[in-house]
């Protein structure tokens, strides 16, 4: 084929940046149903969800690599390469912990004790608020592209994300509470089921950590 | 010796389409790449565009006193007396030119027209004269002005966009601010079109306009260009989005009606500069039949600027569309404003430079602009690696055009003398 000075033009990463993030959250937003399925003791149902959020994170993987191969040294960004390689696996890690908890509910038969139910769904939800609200500030990305990282973009994006540090704040509390709950019921469900859950809320937890992490990665990204 | 000047001319004239044709097939695509890219245009209409105004730019304006010996590279005293190998020798430059410039394309090298025809005068001048027969002050100047011309590009691109940043998008209201600001970009866009069309052409239609006439009727015209945006913008931007996502979409609208008219203009100053490359050695030759000597400056028949224009769209139709075609399925991460902000800096350059006599790249120059509007945060990702392959194109193509100008010329003249 031909090339022309317009082989100056490569490839975009902010487009696929947004479409790895959009396929991680098609894996994250699968764990509620999962915790659902486990509390229900619908075994069908939670198999299923097991592999679709390996399939999703496996997806996400792949988008992850081409983005990477789509920014070797020569290719100049606005924002440093380095950064967007760190938001780009950073965002690629909440994924991954998606999958450990996948992964850690599946290796033994881990019953839902009913005494944490209201603490634990709390959590939970403020897990899914913190990392549906990196997902919002991630949509952004071509809009600050737009306007080139700066001015009132910007603005709008930096609020957004010391908004995030909040809401990952508040999950950390409520964390602490559930475990809390958690070292209380030692004697009902043995001492294996609650470190197990102790792993289990430690992964949890790091979805909505990594996405606050992430979100300040993306900081860096605006111009003051 | 009449059968062979039969001969030779016809030959020089299929030379003359040959290369006139290479110039449409390469660089045509670079004046409508940025517009088809960020999605103002489509393939279609890039290329009705561009056949009109490169042989607008050709007819109209092109070299209507094409310098004989482009831009007084090789001294003309040396071809005193032996007019017939001035003109195996032009003839051999057009030939060698155009053959450099297939094969460039062959090996996928982004060469400049401009420079391909200087490397094989100078070649054709080395060979005849020696070393005392070029002017080296001038062809260094001409060097420099290629590493000048796409920084300049640069400097301005990051200007405009910068500009255009700070006062639209950047700002709480980016729809208002782009009322307020495109009027005023406007003015100078009109201006400079019209200064550039009226003051560099038209001699060609005997409608000679000294400068200073030239300038009050270009600044009347970016004035009246002014009020007509303002109004069009009041009635186009009657309401205001209240999703800033919307709005962009809106100013970016507004800025592709900027960028096509810009991308015309290069197309048409394109049309205008580069028809010299492949008419200007030709026209000497036709120069030299016609009286039997040797001029400096020759005026070019108007069947011979025709020849070029429709060479160039040729060129177009058989070969620049597939090009337009590659760019536009491309480039989606460039917007019209940042396409704007590079064209508009590449035709100031180009104009300016061609103002001082300098032979710039017109694609070298838009590569420069590209770059300085991505310094200013503007383009989501540039390859560099393009200006290696392009600097290593500026190293080969003068000494390989010049080689095979030698060639052709040393067969010419067994086979005609």
């Amino acid at each position: 084929m031909k090339r022309t000075i317009f082989d100056l033009f490569a490839k975009s990463p902010f487009g696929p940046l947004q479409d790895h993030m959009r396929k991680v959250m098609d894996c994250v937003s699968l764990i509620p149903d999962l915790y659902r399925a486990l509390e229900e003791e619908d075994e069908i149902n939670f198999k299923r969800l097991v592999e679709e959020i390996k399939e999703a994170e496996h997806e996400a993987d792949k988008i992850k690599n081409e983005i990477r191969g789509d920014l070797p040294k020569t290719v100049f960004t606005p924002v440093d390469r380095d950064d967007l390689l760190e938001v780009l696996s950073l965002q690629d890690s909440v994924s991954d912990y998606a999958e450990d908890v996948a992964v850690l509910l599946s290796m033994k038969a881990l019953p839902f004790p009913a005494t944490m139910r209201n603490e634990f769904w709390k959590f939970l939800e403020q897990v899914m608020v913190t990392v549906n609200h990196y997902a919002k500030i991630n949509e952004e990305l071509d809009e600050l592209m737009e306007a080139s990282f700066g001015g009132a973009e910007a603005g709008k994006v930096e609020e957004m994300i010391n908004q995030l540090g909040r809401e990952e704040h508040e999950t950390d509390r409520l964390q602490h509470e559930l475990v809390r709950k958690l070292l209380t019921m030692e004697d009902k469900i043995g001492t294996l089921n609650v470190i197990m859950w102790m792993k289990v809320f430690e992964a949890t937890g790091n979805l909505a950590n990594r996405a606050e992490k992430v979100g300040n990665r993306l900081r860096l990204f605006l111009t003051k | 010796m009449l059968g062979i000047e039969t001969w030779v001319f016809w030959v020089a004239t299929a030379a003359c389409a040959y290369m006139a044709w290479n110039i449409g097939a390469n660089d045509v695509a670079n004046a409508m790449g940025t517009a088809v890219g960020s999605r103002s245009i489509t393939m279609k209409q890039a290329v009705l565009l561009a056949a009109v105004f490169e042989f607008a730019g050709a007819f109209l304006v092109g070299g209507h006193v094409t310098d004989t010996v482009r831009k007084g590279i090789v001294s003309t005293e040396i071809f005193q007396g032996s007019p017939e190998v001035f003109v195996l020798g032009m003839l051999s430059a057009m030939l060698a030119a155009g053959v450099w410039l297939n094969l460039a394309t062959f090996l996928g090298l982004p060469v400049s027209t401009t420079h391909s025809i200087i490397g094989a005068i100078v070649g054709f001048g080395l060979l005849v004269g020696g070393l005392p027969a070029i002017h080296w002050v001038k062809l260094g100047s001409v060097v420099m002005s290629w590493v000048i011309s796409p920084l300049c590009g640069g400097f301005m691109g990051w200007i405009i966009f910068t500009f255009i940043k700070r006062t639209v998008l950047t700002s709480w209201n980016p729809v208002r601010a782009a009322r307020r600001i495109v009027p005023i970009l406007i003015f100078p866009v009109a201006t400079i079109l019209v200064l550039s069309i009226l003051y560099k052409g038209l001699k060609n239609l005997k409608l000679d306009v000294p400068f200073n006439q030239a300038l009050v009727i270009a600044l009347i015209v970016g004035v009246l260009a002014h009020i007509a945006m303002k109004f069009f913008l009041a009635v186009k931007l009657k309401d205001i989005p209240k999703k800033r996502a919307d709005a962009f979409g809106q100013v970016e609208k507004i800025f592709s009606y900027l960028e096509v008219g810009t991308a015309c203009y290069i197309a048409f100053a394109h049309g205008a500069n580069d028809v010299a490359n492949a008419i200007g050695p030709f026209a000497a030759i036709v120069a030299v039949f016609k009286s039997g000597d040797l001029a400096m400056k020759v005026p070019v028949p108007m069947w011979v600027l025709a020849l070029g224009g429709a060479g160039i769209v040729v060129g177009l139709g058989t070969w620049g569309y597939r090009v337009i075609e590659t760019i536009g399925g491309k480039i989606t991460s460039i917007t019209p404003s940042r396409g704007f902000s590079a064209a508009f800096a590449t035709a100031t350059t180009v104009l300016i430079c061609s103002k001082l006599g300098l032979p710039v790249s017109t694609s070298h120059t838009l590569v420069g602009s590209v770059i300085g509007v991505g310094l200013a945060r503007g383009m989501a990702a540039l390859n560099l690696r393009v200006i290696r392959s392009i600097i290593n194109s500026w190293l080969i193509t003068i000494p390989a055009s010049a080689v095979a100008t030698v060639l052709i010329f040393l067969v010419l003249k067994t086979v005609a003398l």
